[in-house]
């Protein structure tokens, strides 16, 4: 081969060895347009009313910067519907979570027919979307006032009204344990089966008995998980509407931003946002702190 | 020190038997490993004499009592697992105390004990560690030292190596026989690897189809195979086919090539078709010179590959009698090139029958 030719040969080897990075380089620049419609939905429907809500929370209706909003959610009858918002979610994520966790480590236990795995997996995914209406109609229908459960504990000699009703904090995290008991479960499976095998059986190598495991080895790992699904639980029951309003629950932050939008409240509109700011601030608190557990507990689950 | 008998283990899963009457004596302080192919029952047993599955029927006896009735974590046996199996949420210390701790054994004697086995593993440096900051080599060594802190009586190793690159694992297996050699703890190893049981074992027992094939030591298990199943699962071989010439001498006609088999066992009626086998080091070749014929007791074959294996070099030849393997010299695999011609030998002394097995393959298998 010539000098030239070897030149040559140099030299489309470069170009070809070039084509490919700027090819890549170009399909690279066009693949952001594959998530526009994705961001696009975002900002137009969270980004921009979250902006709208912050605006809204710190501006009077003539659109001056003002405090006045934040500080009237410290005043009646908003602390309630947060005192209440807050331990409705955190009864509802804590039973929930627990009683979660125990069924669907039930569930996997290695004794446990595997046709009740896909069983259950199918009825939480059904029952952690049975919410709004159709939950509050069927709690009506067995622990209401004249509901099937209660009359027949009536009968039974257990009259459980007056002290409970479904409007109460016992009554109302009973029926969100409906759908948060579910969702658990459903999160809580990938998290117990990242427990391995080898773990469980070298604990017993060892001498441990499967409470030792647990104490020592299962509770240390799933617990940044089991937290953090909690506070994921929180979140989801904070945010819960229809539930609560087709039950004839008032004082939730929830409602209480619902009668501002229905129109019943044409007082103080502003207050509307600075309750969604209130909101707003709870679950980024409360996305923050699942974030940090997951972290923890992927570290150890991976 | 104890002894672990393997009585009759039988063990099915369904229509599948993994265990298939299974019968295994290990004496005090040896190592014995089952060796075997994927399915072959190994793991099962290893896992029945732990305690994470029971069989059907059998009995697995330590120091003369059946152990079976007891739980796992009743038993006192150490096992390090195939994949890594530290307790991610404890330190290599706290790993290796586990047992003790467990045990109820104070904090200092933990400790004192934790330090002396991370030290013997050579991970004194590392036992603050947690596992995910060790490497693959370093977590199988903690789990080692995890297993012998209890001072097992039995130590039971499920393919502790085979997740680690090759490096490693040769040096670690090397690790382990010292270890149990200054331990002197009765162990039983279970692999796949035929070079990693034959380096470390006391006695191999290789499996297959649930059943010990042959159990002995490893050079009893490399140069007299009993069966065609170990032969072929252990190194390689080649296999001949032939017919019975002579019964009162063994002679048996392989195509053009009769040889005399050495095994005086060997009784075969004349006529009938018999399988010798020989080892790739009993066949020696030698370069023909164009045009050249094979001396007497040689016969000719050409080069269709050659595999460089280091020290030797693995010659594929194609012959009268069919494809053959030889080893040789690398030194003097430099002068073969692909089709030459070349003379090939069999170390008659070398050839043996062997009884087929359902598992036997057609040779040659690595």
């Amino acid at each position: 081969m010539a000098l030239s030719e070897i030149a040559e040969a140099g030299h489309r080897t470069d170009v070809l060895a070039g084509t490919k990075p700027r090819k890549q380089a170009r399909n690279r620049r066009w693949a952001f347009l594959g998530v526009v419609p994705f961001f696009a939905y975002i900002a137009v429907f969270l980004l921009i009313p979250t902006g709208k809500l912050i605006v809204g929370a710190f501006t009077t209706t003539t659109g001056a910067f003002t405090f006045s909003n934040i500080a009237s959610i410290f005043h009646a009858p908003y602390p309630a519907a947060f005192e209440f918002s807050v331990e409705l979610s955190a009864l509802s994520a804590l039973w929930g979570g627990i009683m979660g966790f125990l069924v669907a480590n039930a569930v996997l236990h290695h004794g446990v027919p595997r046709w009740v795995r896909p069983a259950y997996l199918s009825f939480s995914g059904m029952a952690a979307n049975f919410a709004g209406i159709p939950l509050a109609f069927a709690f009506t229908a067995t622990l209401g006032n004249l509901g099937v459960v209660t009359i027949l504990l009536k009968h039974l000699g257990f009259n459980i009204y007056p002290s409970f009703s479904l409007q109460g904090l016992l009554g109302a995290s009973l029926v969100y344990l409906f759908f948060q008991f579910p969702l658990m479960i459903l999160l809580m499976i990938p998290v117990i089966e990242g427990l391995r095998k080898e773990w469980r059986e070298a604990a017993s190598n060892l001498g441990a008995t499967s409470f030792g495991f647990w104490r020592h080895i299962g509770l240390p790992v799933v617990t940044p998980s089991l937290l953090g699904l909690m506070v994921l639980l929180f979140g989801n029951a904070f945010s819960a509407y229809a539930t609560a309003y087709a039950l004839g629950i008032s004082n939730l932050v929830t409602i209480q931003i619902g009668q501002f939008i229905n129109g019943n409240n044409v007082f103080a509109p502003q207050d509307a946002y600075a309750l969604a700011f209130g909101m707003i601030v709870i679950i980024v608190i409360t996305i923050i702190i699942y974030t940090l557990l997951q972290r923890r507990s992927s570290r150890w689950l991976k | 020190m104890s002894t672990v008998e393997l009585r009759d283990l039988r063990r099915t899963f369904g229509s599948v038997v993994a265990l298939d009457n299974l019968d295994l004596d290990i004496r005090s302080g040896e190592f014995v490993s089952m060796l075997g192919p994927s399915g072959c029952g190994k793991t099962t047993a290893l896992r029945i004499v732990a305690g994470f599955e029971w069989p059907d029927s059998g009995a697995v006896i330590v120091d003369g009592q059946d152990v079976l009735g007891q739980p796992a974590n009743k038993r006192n046996m150490g096992m390090v697992f195939q994949s890594y199996s530290l307790f991610p949420n404890m330190t290599a210390q706290q790993n290796v105390e586990f047992g003790l701790r467990v045990r109820k054994q104070s904090h200092e004697r933990r400790a004192k004990r934790a330090s002396e086995l991370l030290d013997l593993v050579g991970l004194a440096s590392a036992m603050s560690r947690y596992p995910r900051q060790l490497s693959g080599g370093q977590q199988q060594r903690v789990a080692l030292a995890r297993s012998l802190a209890i001072e097992p009586k039995v130590l039971l190793l499920d393919e502790p190596l085979s997740a680690l690159d090759a490096k490693v694992r040769v040096q670690l297996r090397e690790e382990v026989r010292r270890i149990q050699l200054e331990l002197g703890i009765t162990t039983l190893y279970v692999t796949h690897d035929q070079e990693e049981a034959l380096s470390i074992s006391d006695r191999v027992a290789v499996m297959s189809a649930g059943r010990v094939e042959q159990l002995g030591t490893p050079a009893q298990i490399y140069s007299g195979p009993r069966t065609a199943f170990v032969a072929n699962f252990v190194g390689t071989m080649n296999k001949l086919e032939g017919v019975v010439m002579s019964s009162e001498d063994r002679v048996v006609s392989c195509g053009p090539i009769k040889v005399i088999v050495p095994d005086p066992t060997f009784i075969h009626a004349v006529g009938e078709n018999v399988e010798l086998y020989i080892r790739p080091e009993d066949v020696a070749i030698e370069l023909l010179p164009v045009g050249g014929s094979p001396a007497p007791g040689y016969f000719e074959g050409r080069v269709t590959s050659l595999t460089f294996l280091g020290p030797v070099t693995r010659v594929g030849l194609r012959t009268d009698i069919g494809a053959l393997l030889a080893d040789v010299s690398s030194a003097v695999a430099l002068n073969l090139a692909a089709d030459a011609p070349v003379a090939v030998q069999l170390n008659a002394s070398s050839l043996r029958s062997l009884d087929a097995s359902p598992e036997s393959q057609s040779a040659p298998v690595s």
